[in-house]
């Protein structure tokens, strides 16, 4: 079978589909038909996508009950009760079968029309293809492929671009419809049953439809012609009214609404509250530490107490214990040094009370000091470094290795000891690592403490800070952005807003210190 | 009001004694927040590496959540397991990791441990597979009760996250 099919793509729905078929004789046994009869034979018909229209034949077997045994032929002898009710079918020569019927249409019989009459205009390609096609199948029949028949060839050696892009491509199911016409004609009162496809209509999953032959509005009609050479003449119109432009625009808002609905909905669920920047002009630090991990320490088996330093001025919220004791974690070697992975979490909610000083007083910020140690296999811990950190003063990620060192006593005494007895020598207040508690000098001299350098340890920090004067900063740039998208205000507005707020930044941190 | 959305991807596991690995994960946060969109928990496929130790999972992450302070940022947990041609899950590694709080692109990798035994489950997972376990999953992103715990130093767990701030600068937060 060889046809032009035409491929459109369609998003809408496809019980919109409507395709009007105009069929007239032209020519009645070889002999021009007259005027007259010309108007009585021509006929035309809409069909809707998988709407059944009847032919004669099959309005008078489904019209009996009897013939009708499965759901889908009841429905049928239903439609048809009704449509007697109604005064007889409206379609007279033109019929269709669809989706369940069975049609039954000879290979010769489909589709193609035989006869390409010569006409003033330019022959389309389709009416081209067609009368190629038509000699083409003058030829004898080529052997049909049958799987499982004896002598049938199993392979093909010629494949047509149909079949082979036929067996390339995953066929998706079908959804098929043949449009057809009822060509009975009498001969000396016998009725001789013809029946002609028209155009077949396929639709696929992806929403691909197959229209063969393609519409011919306004173009050379296709012609048929029949077994006792009446010729028929047939035009394919493409009757889908486009959608209104009110229904896209209603479509379009429909959207809008949905999506409009859904942004309110999450808005809604997110709220509008935030907890508020602490009061009196303090500064909230959010620390979100870890302790990663440790490398390059001596003995296996290694620990790492953690110990957060706060100056004057400084509080923790509720009631966290400042220091952290990680797992006792078995080493693993990578590259030259043995890692132990801690994963522990060192968090904190602390507040600054003195924000004004901030800028002159930079030492008053926390602290981490640490102390690692090792424990063998008799319980003995013994100290494997100390170490001090202090935390970083800006908000945002950081990765900071710490480096450690530990006391020595006597070179080879000291290392005996470490390997055979444990304990070692270690300090006697943690504090000691940065300054120590009861220090109150001016110069912090450790001269004549010897140490030993020893691995290091790797925390990771976010932190977060929020404070009141950081709203007002926040503020004052949206003004001064509004601002700036105004150009011509720009230099005098600006000025004077910029000097509005340090002088109310001013006031803001007189009366901070007063209210303290 | 704030709301924070994290998208990404777990991108896989190395340093582990061998692959075929799979790995759970899971989001946790603090009372004030609230997860608005995409799914708290998954699971990757089990990948064998054909060269080298690097385990790809290339597994998304996509989280909106909501919030209403500070406290409580969320996290990530991982449990990496090993599946042995035998079809049975050892475990190896926990982990986890608090979600970057600046916006942008980050590579964060998160070290892992797990448990070990007494000599006597040691000689037994040796020849038999299987490993200790924790009782609570919420040990892996809490400090308490950690010095009881002794662990092996295992592999890392790598991500690609992308963190995207909302209107947390409206209320003075400062985070880069």
């Amino acid at each position: 079978m060889e046809h032009t099919q035409h491929l459109y793509r369609t998003e809408d729905d496809l019980k919109n589909f409507c395709i009007r078929v105009h069929l007239s004789k032209v020519s009645h046994g070889g002999r021009m038909a007259g005027s007259n009869t010309h108007q009585q034979e021509a006929e035309s018909y809409i069909f809707s996508w998988q709407k059944k229209a009847f032919s004669q034949r099959e309005y008078e077997f489904y019209g009996d009950a009897y013939n009708c045994t499965s759901a889908l032929e009841s429905r049928y002898s239903r439609d048809i009760a009704r449509l007697r009710q109604e005064g007889g079918r409206q379609n007279g020569r033109l019929f269709c079968y669809i989706e369940g019927d069975q049609p039954n249409i000879p290979a010769e019989l489909c589709g193609s029309p035989n006869v390409v009459e010569p006409s003033q205009s330019e022959p389309t390609f389709a009416s081209r293809y067609f009368s190629s096609s038509a000699i083409r199948r003058r030829r004898p029949p080529r052997k049909q492929l049958l799987a499982g028949v004896g002598d049938e060839e199993p392979v093909l050696e010629r494949p047509t671009v149909e079949e082979r892009l036929a067996h390339r491509v995953p066929t998706p199911p079908l959804q098929s419809m043949y449009i057809m016409a009822d060509l009975t004609h009498s001969v000396e009162g016998i009725d001789i049953w013809e029946e002609h496809l028209l155009c077949l209509i396929q639709v696929d999953d992806g929403g691909a439809v197959s229209v063969k032959p393609d519409f011919n509005s306004g173009q050379t009609p296709y012609r048929i012609e029949t077994r006792n050479r009446d010729v028929y003449e047939y035009r394919l119109h493409q009757v889908m009214e486009p959608v209104p432009p009110e229904h896209i625009d209603q479509e379009k808002n429909l959207q809008e609404e949905i999506y409009r609905r859904k942004a309110e909905q999450l808005h809604n669920l997110v709220g509008t509250q935030f907890a508020d920047p602490p009061e009196g002009g303090a500064l909230s630090v959010v620390l979100l530490g870890e302790i990663v991990s440790a490398q390059g320490f001596e003995y296996n088996d290694i620990y790492v107490t953690a110990q957060l330093q706060l100056p004057e001025f400084w509080e923790v919220s509720g009631d966290q214990e400042l220091s952290v004791v990680t797992q006792i974690s078995r080493t693993k070697s990578k590259h030259l040094y043995n890692v132990a992975n801690f994963n522990c979490p060192f968090e904190y909610d602390l507040i600054y009370h003195n924000i004004t000083t901030i800028e002159d007083d930079l030492a008053h910020w926390p602290c981490v000091l640490m102390e690692v140690c090792s424990l063998d296999s008799w319980d003995r811990h013994r100290v494997e470094g100390y170490g001090h950190l202090p935390l970083p003063s800006s908000p945002g990620v950081h990765e900071v290795e710490v480096g450690t060192w530990r006391p020595s006593g006597t070179p080879v005494v000291d290392t005996l000891r470490r390997f055979f007895v444990g304990g070692a020598s270690r300090l006697r207040e943690m504090s000691y690592i940065s300054k120590p508690s009861d220090f109150e000098g001016r110069h912090l001299s450790k001269y004549g403490f010897q140490t030993e350098s020893s691995g290091t340890v790797d925390f990771r920090f976010n932190i977060i800070h929020q404070s009141s004067s950081s709203v007002q900063r926040f503020q004052s740039e949206q003004l001064n952005h509004a601002i700036s998208r105004h150009g011509g205000l720009r230099t005098s507005l600006a000025a004077t807003l910029d000097v509005f707020q340090r002088a109310r930044q001013k006031a803001a941190s007189v009366a901070a210190t007063l209210n303290y | 009001m704030a709301e924070v959305h994290v998208i990404g991807e777990l991108v896989g596991a190395s340093e582990f004694p061998s692959g075929d690995l799979f790995c759970k994960w899971s989001a946790s946060h603090g009372s004030g927040w609230r997860l608005l969109e995409g799914a708290r928990e998954g699971q990757t496929q089990t990948d064998h590496p054909q060269d080298g130790s690097f385990s790809k999972w290339s597994h998304p992450i996509d989280l909106h959540f909501g919030t209403k302070g500070l406290q409580g940022w969320p996290k990530l947990s991982f449990q990496v397991f090993h599946e042995d041609f035998f079809g049975r899950h050892e475990l190896y590694g926990y982990g986890f990791v608090t979600v970057p709080t600046t916006p942008g692109i980050h590579d964060v990798s998160c070290v892992t441990w797990r448990p070990v035994g007494s000599h006597r489950q040691q000689f037994s997972s040796f020849f038999l597979g299987g490993s200790p376990e924790l009782t609570s999953d919420s040990l892996i992103h809490s400090c308490h009760d950690r010095q009881h715990l002794r662990t092996q130093a295992m592999g890392r767990v790598h991500l690609r996250l992308m963190i995207i701030l909302r209107h947390l600068s409206h209320f003075g937060v400062e985070v880069s």
